[in-house]
C-alpha cells in the first residue's frame, strides 16, 4: 500500500506539472516573440546616448535568406533605458543573449566610454565575450552599410574579425573582457580595432534597354567593405590615439600565432611580399641598475610570398628561403614599428605593452617608485629575428 | 545497510566537494583577498584536512557512531541535545548555498529573471531524496565522479588559453590580514568535515581507508585551486563581478564562437553534483533528527526541508544580508560545528557507561 | 471431495464428477489378462498415437497378474508418475497427460502423453543479431528448456519447477547454477511464487511483477530476453533464469539496468567495435529521450544554447507557426506515437497506404500548411529512431521522453536537470534482491565495468560479476 500512495504523490506531482505546462507563462518569451540583437552601436548625439541595434527579423524569403536586418534607434541617458525604447518601438522583447558586436561612434569614445559600458558588465544576461570595435565616424551609420560579406551588418563584422584579418595579423581582435580588464586594472588601458566602411563597390542590376524604371534606366546597389586595420588606444577609457597599419600588424604578431600573413617589403632588389608564420612575441620587463628596460623579442619564420619583380623557375622552387638582405628590412622595419608604438604609448599613457602590470607582478619592491610615470622612465629595445622557413 | 565505502567516501570529497566551491566562492574571493585567494583557500582547506584526519584516526579505533560516542560520554539527554544542534546547525549552513544555488539557478539556466518558483521543485527532489539513508550518498559520489571529471576537465580545456596565470602574481602584495578575515568568512563552503563527523560509524575505519580520503581531500583541493587560479587569471581585476564562475570561465574559447555555448552543457552536468551536494546538509538533518525522534523520515524530511523552504522564501530578496550574519558575524558556527566539536570528538567516551 | 477406490466405474464417475467437460474422454479397454482399465484423457492435447502405442497396446496383450508395479511395466511410455490424489488426477488430465485406471487398484497413474501446438524454434522479432545464434524461445516450455539444455551441459544446472495460478496453474521454472546462483535469491524467488495468489498467469510479464521488490516502479525491475543464449550467459553469470509456460519471453534476476545497453552479438564482434556500438547506444537513447525537451526548453527560455547560426534557421522556420513551441513539439509526438501504434496494430494489408499517409501527409503536407516547423519534425524523427537502438527499454524511455516534455515546456532547462537528478538518485537507491540498479556505475566496480558500457577482451572477462556475490568467482583461465 506504501508503493500505492507513493504512485499517488507522484500522480499529483505530475498532474501539477501538467497544469503549470498548459496554462504557464511566466512572462515567458519565446522565439517567435524574440527580437534578436546582433549587435549595438553606442554614439553620443546632443548629450545623450543614441543606441542603435542591429536586429535579426526571422523571415522566409524566396532568396533562402532567413533573416532580414533592421536598425532602430533610441536617445536615453542611458543603456537600459535606450534599450527599453527599443523594446517599445519594435513591439517584441529585445534579447542581448546573441548580442555578439558593440560599436563606439567616435564622439562617444571622447570621453569616458565605460559610462556606458559598465552596463553590459552589471547585465548578467549579456555575455562579455562579445567583440569591441572604435567606429571611425558615427558608428550607427556602419550599421546601415550594405555588404557583400553578409545582409547582417554585424555578422559581416564578426566575419571579418575572427577570420582572415585576424589570422594575417591585419587587426586586433579584443572582446569586452579584456577591455574592461584594461580599464579596471592598474594600466587604466585598453585598445580597440577601429573599423571603417570603404569605398563603394557599384553593382549594376535589372538592366532594360529603352524602359524607363521609376526614374532611371538603371538600379544601383551601393555595396561598402569594412577595413579593420587600425587600432585606437584608450586611456581611463577615452580615446587618446591610433596605431597605423605597421604598428597593428607589430602588436598582433605579439597576441596572436599569425597563419596566413602579407607582409610587403621594400628592397633594393624590389618589392617583397612576405608571409610569416610561427611567430613567438617575448615581452620582458625589469629593472636593471634602476633602470626600468622593456625588452621586446620577436621571431618568426618567413617565406617569400610573391614579388613585383618576375621570379625565375629557381627562385619559385626555393621560396622558403628568404634572401638575408629581405630578412634584414623585415626585422628593421619591425622593430621600427614596435619603436614608434611605444612612443604612442608614452604619448597617449596607453600601456600596450603592460609594463605597469610587469612592474607590479615581477619587481613589486619598485612599484610605488616608478608607477607614476614608468612609461617614461622606461627604456625599450626591440628584437626581431626573421628566420626562413626553411634552409 | 547504512554503509559508505572509503572509495565513496574518496570521491566525495574529490569530485562532489569542490562543485559547490565553484559557484560564488571564486568571486567572493577574489573580492575580500584579490591575488590571496588561493591562499585564503588553502588555509581553509588546510584545516579542514587536519580534522579530517583527526576524525580518520577516530574512526580506525572504534567503529561507533558519533551518536553513540556522545551517548557514551554525556548520556542519552546528552545525545538528544546534540542531535538538535547538529540538526539546526546542518539546516542554517545549508541555507545560504541554497540562495546561492538558486540565483545560479535563475542566471544560469534561463534567458530572463524568473520567478522563484523555478527553484521550488528542488525542495520536492529534496524531500525524495532525505527520507534515503547514508548509502545514497555514497553511490551518488560514485556517479558524480565521472559526470564531474569530465565536465570539470573540459571546463579548464575551454578556459584555459584564456588565462594569465601570471596575474596572481605579485604575491608580495598578498595581504595576511585579508587572507585569514576572507578565510574565516568562508568557512560555510569549507565545512566538510561535519559531514564526516557524521559518517562515524557507516564506513570501515582504517589505515588505508585514512590514506584514500586523505588523498581525495588533497585532489579536491588541487581542484579547487586550479579553479581558481584559473578564474583569476581569466578576469584578474573584474574577478569580483563574476558570480557563478562556473558558466563564465569557459565562454572566451574561440570554439564557443562556432559551435555556440557548449560550456553551458558541462556547466549543467556540474549542477547535477551540485544538485546532489546541496541535498547532503539536509540528508545529514533528517539523519540527526532520526536520533531524536525516531526513523520517521517521511515527516522529518518534510519539516527539515519546509523549514529550509521557508527561510529560502525569507531571504530570498536580502541574501547580501545572509551573507553578511552567516559567513561574516557568525562564522564561529562553522568553527564550532565542523571544527571543534570533531575533535574534541577523540577525548569522547568509546566504552559505554552502562 | 471423494477419493479413489479400487472401483473402476466409480472412479470414473469421481473423475467425470470434477471434469465434466465433454472434450475429457474416457476409454475403457480390458487386458488380456481380464483386468478392466480405461484411460481418461483431454482431447486434442493428448497424443492418440502414443496413447496407442505405448499404452492401450501393450497392455491389451498384457496377460499377467494385476499387480500395478507388473501392469506399469509392461507400458512402453517412459513418463509414467502416480496420479494422485483425485485433484492430481485432473490438474494432470488437463495437462495433457493421461490418467490410466484399473480395476481392483486404489492407486491411478498419469502418463506422459500429451502433444500440445506449438510453433517452431525461429528468429524472435525483438532481439535480432546479424552474427550469432538465432534461436528464440517459444510458448512451449519443454522446448525452451530443451534449448537450455543444448547451451548448457553441467551437472550443476538446476531447474526448479513451481506452478502457479489458482486455475491456470501455470509452469514456471527456476533455472540456475549451483554453487554460482545465490542460494538466497533462488530461496526468495520461489518463496514468492509459492506465496502468490492470482488465479491466471498469463505471460512471464505476471511473474516479474510478482518476483521484483518495486513492481510500480516505471523502470525495469527485471531482465527479460527471448534469446536462450542471452539466458544461458546470464545464468553462467550467477542469475537465475525464469521460464514460463505459454510465454517465449524468458525473465533473468537479479537485473541491472546497463543489461539492456548489450546484445548478444557485442561478445561476438570484434570489442573496440562492440564498445563503440554500446557507448552508441548510451548516446542515442540519452538524444531520444532529451532532444525535444532540450529543445522547447531551448527555445522558451535558454535561447543561448542554440548556436548562432542555427537561431536565425530555427527562429525563421517557427515564424507564422500557431503553436507555442510546447505545444508544437507535443503535437508532433503525439502523432509519432499514434503511428507507432497503428503500425504495428493495423492489418498488413493496410501498412503500405497508412505508411504513405503517415510520411508524406503528415510530414511534408503539415509542414506546408504551417501547422508544425521542419525542425520538430526533424527532432521527432532523430529521437524516434534513436528510441530503438535500445527496444528493450522503450516502454520506460518512451514514458520518460513524454515527461521530459512536459517539465520542460514548464519548468524549464532547471526543471530537465532536476529530473535528471531525481531519476539518477532514484535509480540509486533502488536494490533487487540485493543487487543495485545502476551497478556497476554506481556502486562502482572496475572488474564489473569491464563489461558495461566498453566491452574488453574476452579474456579480460575473467572473473564473475560481483555484485551477484557468487561463490564460484572465475569463469575463465587463460595461458597460466
Amino acid at each position: 500500500m506504501r508503493n500505492v500512495r507513493h504512485f499517488w504523490i507522484y500522480f499529483i506531482m505530475f498532474a501539477g506539472i501538467l497544469f503549470l505546462f498548459i496554462s504557464n507563462d511566466f512572462g515567458l518569451v519565446d522565439v517567435q516573440r524574440t527580437a534578436i540583437i546582433t549587435g549595438l552601436a553606442l554614439d553620443k548625439e546632443e548629450g545623450e546616448l543614441l543606441l542603435t541595434a542591429d536586429l535579426a527579423v526571422p523571415s522566409t524569403s524566396e532568396k533562402g535568406e532567413n533573416t532580414s536586418p533592421v536598425q532602430v534607434s533610441a536617445k536615453a541617458k542611458t543603456v537600459a533605458q535606450a534599450l527599453e525604447k527599443i523594446g517599445e518601438k519594435v513591439g517584441w522583447a529585445p534579447k542581448l543573449v546573441y548580442c555578439r558586436v558593440l560599436l563606439l561612434g567616435e564622439e562617444l569614445m571622447k570621453e569616458d566610454c565605460f559610462h556606458y559600458l559598465d552596463y553590459f558588465l552589471r547585465n548578467e544576461y549579456f555575455s562579455d565575450n562579445c567583440i569591441l570595435l572604435a567606429a571611425q565616424g558615427q558608428a550607427k551609420d556602419l550599421l546601415s552599410v550594405k555588404t557583400p560579406v553578409d545582409n547582417i551588418v554585424t555578422l559581416a563584422l564578426l566575419k571579418i574579425i575572427s577570420g582572415e584579418a585576424y589570422s594575417s595579423g591585419r587587426c586586433v581582435s579584443v572582446v569586452l573582457k579584456d577591455f574592461a580588464i584594461g580599464y579596471y586594472g592598474n594600466t587604466k588601458s585598453g585598445f580597440l580595432p577601429i573599423v571603417k566602411a570603404e569605398e563603394p563597390v557599384k553593382k549594376v542590376l535589372n538592366t532594360q534597354s529603352g524602359a524607363n524604371q521609376g526614374g532611371g534606366g538603371e538600379e544601383k546597389q551601393e555595396e561598402q567593405v569594412f577595413s579593420v586595420s587600425t587600432t585606437a588606444l584608450f586611456f581611463e577609457g577615452k580615446k587618446q590615439g591610433e596605431l597605423n597599419e605597421e604598428e597593428t600588424f607589430a602588436l598582433s604578431l605579439l597576441r596572436t600565432r599569425l597563419r596566413n600573413s602579407a607582409y610587403q617589403i621594400e628592397t633594393e632588389k624590389g618589392d617583397y611580399c612576405i608571409d610569416l608564420k610561427q611567430n613567438k612575441g617575448k615581452v620582458r620587463f625589469f629593472i636593471q641598475d634602476g633602470v626600468p628596460r622593456l625588452q621586446v623579442n620577436l621571431t618568426a619564420r618567413a617565406s617569400i610570398s610573391d614579388r613585383t619583380q618576375v621570379s625565375s623557375v629557381k627562385e619559385l622552387t626555393s621560396s622558403p628561403i628568404v634572401p638575408s638582405e629581405v630578412k634584414r628590412a623585415v626585422e628593421k622595419k619591425l622593430e621600427n614599428a614596435y619603436e614608434s608604438l611605444f612612443e604612442k604609448c608614452r604619448k597617449t599613457n596607453c600601456d600596450v605593452y603592460g609594463v605597469l602590470d610587469k612592474l607590479r607582478r615581477y619587481e613589486n619592491e619598485y612599484f610605488d617608485a616608478y608607477q607614476k610615470d614608468v612609461l617614461r622612465l622606461t627604456k625599450p629595445t626591440f628584437t626581431v629575428k626573421v628566420i626562413s622557413s626553411a634552409r | 545497510m547504512n554503509k559508505i565505502s572509503a572509495r565513496q567516501l574518496c570521491l566525495f570529497f574529490s569530485c562532489m566537494a569542490p562543485v559547490g566551491k565553484m559557484i560564488r566562492l571564486p568571486s567572493i574571493l577574489s573580492e575580500q583577498a584579490g591575488n590571496g585567494l588561493l591562499l585564503s583557500a588553502l588555509f581553509s582547506a588546510s584545516l579542514q584536512l587536519v580534522v579530517l584526519f583527526a576524525l580518520l584516526k577516530l574512526s580506525e579505533r572504534t567503529n561507533l557512531s558519533f551518536f553513540a560516542l556522545v551517548e557514551n560520554t554525556f548520556g542519552k539527554v546528552g545525545k538528544g541535545i546534540f542531535s538538535a544542534l547538529f540538526a539546526l546547525y546542518f539546516v542554517w549552513a545549508a541555507i545560504y548555498p541554497l540562495l546561492e544555488q538558486k540565483s545560479f539557478v535563475q542566471s544560469a539556466f534561463y534567458d530572463t529573471i524568473p520567478a522563484i518558483i523555478v527553484f521550488l521543485p528542488f525542495f520536492l527532489f529534496s524531500a525524495f531524496a532525505c527520507m534515503k539513508n547514508l548509502t545514497a550518498i555514497g553511490r551518488s559520489a560514485d556517479l558524480s565522479a565521472p559526470v564531474f571529471l569530465v565536465s570539470y576537465f573540459a571546463l579548464l580545456a575551454l578556459s584555459i588559453p584564456a588565462g594569465d596565470i601570471a596575474a596572481l602574481l605579485p604575491f608580495r602584495e598578498i595581504s595576511l590580514s585579508k587572507t585569514a578575515l576572507s578565510s574565516l568568512h568562508t568557512l560555510n563552503w569549507f565545512s566538510d568535515s561535519a559531514y564526516l563527523l557524521l559518517f562515524l560509524g557507516h564506513f570501515e575505519g582504517n589505515k588505508k581507508t585514512t590514506a584514500k580520503v586523505m588523498i581525495g581531500y588533497a585532489v579536491g583541493t588541487i581542484f579547487v585551486l586550479l579553479f581558481l587560479a584559473v578564474f583569476f587569471g581569466i578576469f584578474q581585476s573584474i574577478a569580483g563581478r563574476q558570480n557563478f564562475a562556473v558558466t563564465k570561465i569557459g565562454k572566451y574559447h574561440r570554439a564557443i564562437g562556432t559551435m555556440g555555448r557548449v560550456d553551458f552543457l558541462f556547466a549543467y552536468a556540474l549542477s547535477i553534483v551540485l544538485i546532489f551536494y546541496s541535498v547532503i546538509p539536509l540528508l545529514l538533518s533528517v539523519e540527526s533528527l532520526t536520533h531524536l525522534f525516531g526513523e520517521h523520515r517521511l515527516a522529518l524530511s518534510l519539516a527539515v526541508n519546509g523549514v529550509a523552504l521557508l527561510m529560502v522564501f525569507l531571504f530570498n530578496y536580502r541574501s547580501e544580508l545572509l551573507y553578511s550574519v552567516v559567513n561574516e558575524k557568525l562564522f564561529f558556527l562553522f568553527l564550532l560545528f565542523a571544527d571543534i566539536i570533531p575533535l574534541c570528538t577523540l577525548f569522547f567516551r568509546r566504552k559505554s557507561r552502562a | 471431495m471423494k477419493k479413489l477406490t479400487k472401483n473402476l466405474q466409480e472412479n470414473i464417475s469421481a473423475v467425470k464428477e470434477i471434469l465434466p467437460q465433454e472434450d475429457v474422454l474416457v476409454f475403457p479397454f480390458s487386458t488380456a489378462g481380464g483386468t478392466d482399465c480405461a484411460v481418461v484423457y483431454t482431447d486434442g492435447i493428448t497424443d492418440k498415437n502414443l496413447l496407442g502405442e505405448q499404452v492401450l497396446k501393450p497392455l491389451s496383450a498384457f496377460a499377467g497378474k494385476a499387480e500395478l508395479t507388473a501392469l506399469r511395466q509392461a507400458l512402453f511410455c517412459p513418463e509414467v508418475k502416480d496420479g494422485g490424489d483425485l485433484e492430481e488426477c485432473a490438474s494432470g488430465i488437463l495437462d495433457g497427460d493421461c490418467l490410466l485406471l484399473f480395476d481392483g487398484i486404489e492407486e491411478s497413474t498419469l502418463l506422459g502423453v500429451k502433444t500440445l501446438p506449438a510453433r517452431a524454434v525461429t528468429e524472435p522479432p525483438t532481439d535480432v543479431a546479424v552474427r550469432g545464434p538465432r534461436a528464440g524461445f517459444i510458448e512451449d516450455i519443454k522446448t525452451n528448456l530443451s534449448l537450455i539444455h543444448t547451451r548448457i551441459k553441467t551437472p550443476a544446472l538446476r531447474m526448479k519447477n513451481l506452478s502457479v495460478g489458482k486455475q491456470s496453474k501455470t509452469k514456471v521454472c527456476l533455472i540456475y547454477l549451483d554453487g554460482i546462483a545465490d542460494e538466497k535469491v533462488v530461496a526468495e524467488m520461489s518463496d514468492r511464487l509459492n506465496k502468490v495468489e492470482i488465479d491466471n498467469i498469463a505471460d512471464s510479464s505476471y511473474i516479474a511483477k510478482i518476483l521484483v521488490n518495486k513492481p510500480f516502479s516505471l523502470f525495469k525491475q527485471c531482465g527479460t530476453t527471448e534469446k536462450p543464449d542471452i539466458l544461458c550467459a546470464q545464468i553462467m553469470e550467477g542469475r537465475v533464469g525464469v521460464l514460463v509456460d505459454g510465454s517465449p519471453i524468458g525473465l533473468s534476476l537479479p537485473y541491472v539496468a546497463l543489461q539492456d545497453f548489450q546484445s548478444s552479438e557485442d561478445y561476438f564482434i570484434n570489442p573496440y567495435r562492440a564498445t563503440a556500438t554500446r557507448l552508441l547506444r548510451f548516446l542515442s537513447l540519452f538524444i531520444a529521450v532529451y532532444l525535444p525537451a532540450f529543445y522547447v526548453t531551448a527555445q522558451l527560455f535558454k535561447i543561448q544554447l542554440i548556436p548562432t547560426s542555427l537561431i536565425f534557421t530555427i527562429a525563421s522556420g517557427v515564424q507564422g507557426i500557431p503553436l507555442s513551441p510546447s505545444l508544437e513539439m507535443v503535437l508532433v509526438l503525439f502523432v509519432l506515437e499514434v503511428l507507432n501504434e497503428a503500425s504495428i496494430r493495423m492489418p498488413k494489408y493496410v501498412g503500405y497506404a497508412l505508411s504513405i499517409v503517415g510520411a508524406l501527409v503528415l510530414g511534408d503536407t503539415v509542414v506546408q500548411a504551417g501547422l508544425v516547423s521542419t525542425t520538430a519534425i526533424i527532432i521527432i524523427a532523430i529521437s524516434g529512431i534513436c528510441l530503438y537502438t535500445v527496444p528493450n527499454l522503450y516502454e520506460t524511455t518512451s514514458i520518460l521522453r513524454w515527461i521530459m516534455l512536459f517539465i520542460a515546456g514548464s519548468i524549464g532547462t532547471y526543471g530537465l536537470i532536476l529530473f535528471t537528478a531525481f531519476l539518477l538518485y532514484y535509480m540509486i537507491t533502488d536494490d533487487n534482491y540485493g543487487v543495485p540498479l545502476l551497478s556497476p556505475l554506481s556502486p562502482w566496480n572496475a572488474n564489473d565495468n569491464k563489461d558495461a558500457l566498453i566491452r574488453v577482451p574476452l579474456f579480460f572477462l575473467w572473473r564473475r560479476p560481483k555484485f551477484f556475490k557468487s561463490q564460484n568467482k572465475r569463469r575463465l583461465r587463460h595461458r597460466e
